[in-house]
């Protein structure tokens, strides 16, 4: 399948993809050029916020790489602590936005704070933990919060307000459950490799889902031996990042359409991953599915199994040119560790039987 | 003594020739003039503070961080603690040499506060746990707290079980061991206060002064008619039209205060050489300070002895100047670079408040730096944030040709479609907003929101590239420092 040997951008000559940063392998750029059998490219794709990084983090983590040390770790307290300032920002603003009162004075005085002159050093101090959290609980931001489909939030909002005390002390070192939460946006195009056995190897890429990152993820497309598709479950009641008017479900078929159905993938394992189903069987439960989607039975729309089977048909109408028998269909819960390994191990299963049936 | 000093220093300070003659006329029998000598015991007096200022601090940090481990930590890791101080005094040596290094460390501080030198075992356990170096500043012991608890878990069996079992005699000494700590911590806190000092250079003062009054009084009272008084020479120790030349007894007396002075410093000193902390350089300038008073002493002794110094220069330049010399040189490093050095301080935090700048743009602000983050950033195909950086950095500077470089940002980085379109949200809506904000004379802050944006969105760049790249990631660690 596909032996294109050479990428769009090693005919520039300089930098092979190889040459793509790898935390785990800072050297790696130093491999051939012509792409060998022993090596497995598998692309993760998908819309911003689909949990591509999550995955990513996960599956470096279980084969014992980067933020498995406290000391690497450690390392990332700025950024979760970023996150946390970022949530508060994002709420304090959307309770501007909203028109809802923030209704304490001090979380009113807190606020003001954040949005002005707060940076992540101040949240070494423990009294932070405090006022942020009194904002956290505050009427106004609770009452945004429930309403946080009409701004932009990351999932890990709740998470981190509620460790606050942990996040805000100077002894805090970020726990692989922090590192997971923690939303970073990817910003181009990064990689992993590591074994899976049988001499092979398999390099894992990481992309950003954003619109103009997405013009970059033809770099990859010649050398790539299985796609993994992610899309995000809970993201049916949400506007995207980028375009706040437009449907994240809308965005994502679309870009799942232009991927599936690309000539050059038309060999290749593809794999569908309806991500964040924990966030999505909570989100069902208080809020109305069948509202989203017309041809949706509503009596139906408690049921989560039910609900999946429908976005599931919907995605796979999609596919008009790859043969269905090579595109495989799961749920994943990223954050979960367990889950994203057992996920991750059957991904992996599927890539390599489609590749030895070839 | 102050006040007898004084009394002596007058003969100094009013340098009339009139006086001088009268002086030496009435004291063929002692020429020494001592009075400097008296005042060299006061001015040993806030050295001697210093130093143990410089002590007591330290003592009172070591024994708060084992206090606030103990208060604020789970009661478990409380009895650990306790445990740990217990089992190190007891069985230090019968311990397995590698049997967890955290045992040894927390005892090592229990060692210090009773008085005995460990330095050689922390030195050779160093290597082995660098967090854990025990007698630091209150943070970094704290830390080597927490880590403690850490490591103990992953030690082996047979040392849990150690602890374990004497978890439960632990438990009894608990509460009498805390309330000791507390107390001792109450009178370093005592020792420290400025009530202290002030109490001790008024006793001092009264101490003086009774001295001369005794001394003066006995004087007084026993030879009032004759001319052989005991303290002072043919005048009154009460004389203050004129100064007075003092006989050996006074020499004496004033000699043992010296000796008393001298000592409760040479104390203070070796105290402090043992304080291993050294936060404002008190210590440091402490030793400066006293070498100076040695080698004005010295000095003072030397021409005293002269015969030509004593006799005739002395009437023109005294060489108790000396004394006086060390004396303004005391007040200089403990008053003028103190305040010298707080307004330094206080001139740096605001400075770098102003420009409270992340490390990212530390390193984009580097030359050399930059360009390793380019360079990694185009290989993960996402330049675009780094160029438009540089380019509203540019922007900042350039007075003549804002508009132009202004144009240059909107089309490159600010348009739908284009090759190095930003990662940012609405950007149809940011362009026209800053277009309609673009004049003739735009603002240099126009594209701060931009500028911001593009830090964000470089941290997931900046912590990859931080753990390929050690030049990058040593970098990071000296801004830090």
């Amino acid at each position: 399948m596909g032996n294109i040997v050479v990428s769009p951008h090693d005919k520039e000559g300089q930098h092979h993809m190889m040459a793509t940063p790898t935390s785990n392998n800072p050297n790696g750029g130093s491999a051939a050029t012509a792409k060998n059998k022993s090596e497995i490219t598998v692309l993760l794709l998908g819309a911003g916020e689909s949990g591509k990084s999550t995955l990513f983090k996960q599956v470096q983590f279980f084969h014992g790489v980067g933020i498995t040390h406290d000391q690497e770790r450690i390392e990332l307290i700025e950024i979760v602590r970023l996150n946390v300032l970022e949530n508060a920002k994002n709420l304090v603003a959307a309770t501007q936005h909203l028109n809802i009162p923030i209704e304490q004075p001090e979380n009113r005085e807190t606020a003001k704070l954040i949005i002005n002159s707060l940076n992540t050093n101040d949240l070494e101090d423990p009294s932070w933990s405090k006022r942020l959290y009194s904002l956290w609980k505050d009427a106004g931001i609770q009452k945004a919060y429930e309403n946080r489909e009409k701004f932009q939030l990351y999932d890990s909002t709740e998470y981190l307000f509620e460790n606050l005390d942990r996040i805000c002390s100077d002894k805090y070192v970020p726990t692989v459950v922090d590192v997971i939460r923690t939303r970073t946006k990817t910003i181009g195009i990064t990689d992993m490799k590591f074994d899976v056995g049988d001499g092979k190897q398999l390099r894992l890429v990481d992309v950003g889902g954003q619109r103009n990152e997405r013009r970059k993820w033809i770099h990859f497309f010649n050398t790539v031996d299985a796609v993994v598709f992610l899309t995000s479950l809970s993201e049916f009641d949400l506007n995207l990042y980028e375009d706040n008017g437009y449907w994240r479900v809308k965005e994502s078929l679309r870009v799942f359409n232009e991927v599936v159905n690309n000539a050059l993938f038309y060999k290749v394992p593809f794999v569908l991953l309806f991500n964040k189903r924990d966030l999505f069987e909570k989100k069902i439960a208080t809020k109305s599915f069948s509202k989203y989607f017309s041809g949706f039975n509503e009596a139906e729309e408690k049921n989560p199994v039910a609900c999946i089977e429908y976005m599931t048909k919907l995605f796979l109408n999609e596919i008009t040119e790859h043969p269905l028998d090579t595109v495989s269909v799961k749920t994943l819960s990223a954050i979960d560790h367990d889950n994203s390994k057992q996920v991750f191990e059957e991904v992996k299963q599927f890539i390599m039987t489609q590749q030895h049936r070839e | 003594m102050s006040k007898n000093s004084s009394c002596n220093l007058s003969a100094v300070e009013l340098t009339t020739i009139e006086a001088m003659k009268k002086e030496q006329a009435a004291s063929r029998v002692a020429q020494h003039k001592e009075m400097p000598t008296t005042k060299t015991m006061a001015i040993a007096l806030p050295l001697i503070f210093r130093f143990m200022r410089a002590f007591f601090m330290y003592k009172i940090n070591l024994t708060k961080t084992k206090l606030f481990e103990s208060n604020t930590i789970d009661s478990e890791s409380k009895k650990h603690e306790l445990v740990d101080q217990q089992l190190t005094l007891e069985s230090i040596e019968s311990l397995p040499p590698n049997s967890g290094a955290e045992l040894v460390i927390t005892k090592m501080d229990s060692f210090q506060v009773h008085g005995v030198n460990l330095q050689e075992v922390s030195n050779t356990i160093k290597g082995n746990n660098e967090h854990q170096q025990p007698v630091e500043n209150s943070s970094y012991h704290s830390d080597g707290g927490s880590s403690n608890r850490t490591s103990s878990a992953s030690t082996d069996d047979l040392d849990n079980d150690t602890i374990s079992t004497t978890w439960s005699a632990a438990d009894v000494k608990d509460m009498a061991s805390l309330k000791k700590e507390m107390r001792k911590l109450q009178i370093y806190n005592f020792l420290v206060s400025t009530k202290f000092m002030g109490t001790v250079y008024l006793c001092s003062f009264i101490f003086g002064f009774i001295i001369w009054a005794i001394l003066g009084g006995i004087d007084e009272a026993l030879n009032s008619n004759s001319n052989n008084r005991i303290f002072v020479v043919e005048s009154s120790m009460f004389e203050f039209r004129h100064g007075c030349s003092m006989t050996f007894y006074t020499v004496l007396t004033i000699g043992l205060e010296v000796v008393g002075y001298v000592i409760l410093e040479l104390i203070f000193l070796a105290l402090c050489v043992k304080a291993d902390k050294d936060t404002w350089g008190i210590k440091k300038e402490s030793f400066i300070v006293t070498i100076v008073q040695l080698l004005s002493a010295i000095l003072f002794i030397i021409c005293g002895s002269i015969e030509v110094i004593s006799e005739l220069v002395d009437y023109y330049v005294p060489y108790g100047f000396f004394i006086w010399g060390y004396m303004y040189f005391e007040l200089f490093m403990c008053c003028t670079i103190p305040v010298i050095r707080s307004i330094y301080f206080d001139y740096t935090k605001l400075n770098s408040n102003e420009s409270n700048e992340s490390n990212i743009e530390k390193v984009l602000k580097n030359k050399k730096m930059f360009k390793i983050m380019l360079d990694f950033a185009r290989r993960s195909y996402c330049t675009e944030s780094l160029q438009c950086w540089k380019d509203i950095q540019r922007y900042k500077r350039s007075t003549k040709n804002r508009k132009k470089i202004a144009n240059h940002i909107l089309q490159v980085y600010l348009s739908i479609n284009s090759p190095l379109e930003l990662n940012i949200p609405k950007i149809e809506q940011c362009n026209s907003e800053i277009t309609s904000q673009l004049t003739e004379k735009p603002p240099a802050n126009l594209f701060h929101k931009i500028q911001q944006h593009c830090l964000i969105d470089m941290t997931d760049l900046f912590e990859r590239l931080k753990n390929s790249n050690t030049e990058f990631a040593s970098f990071i660690t000296s801004l830090k420092d």
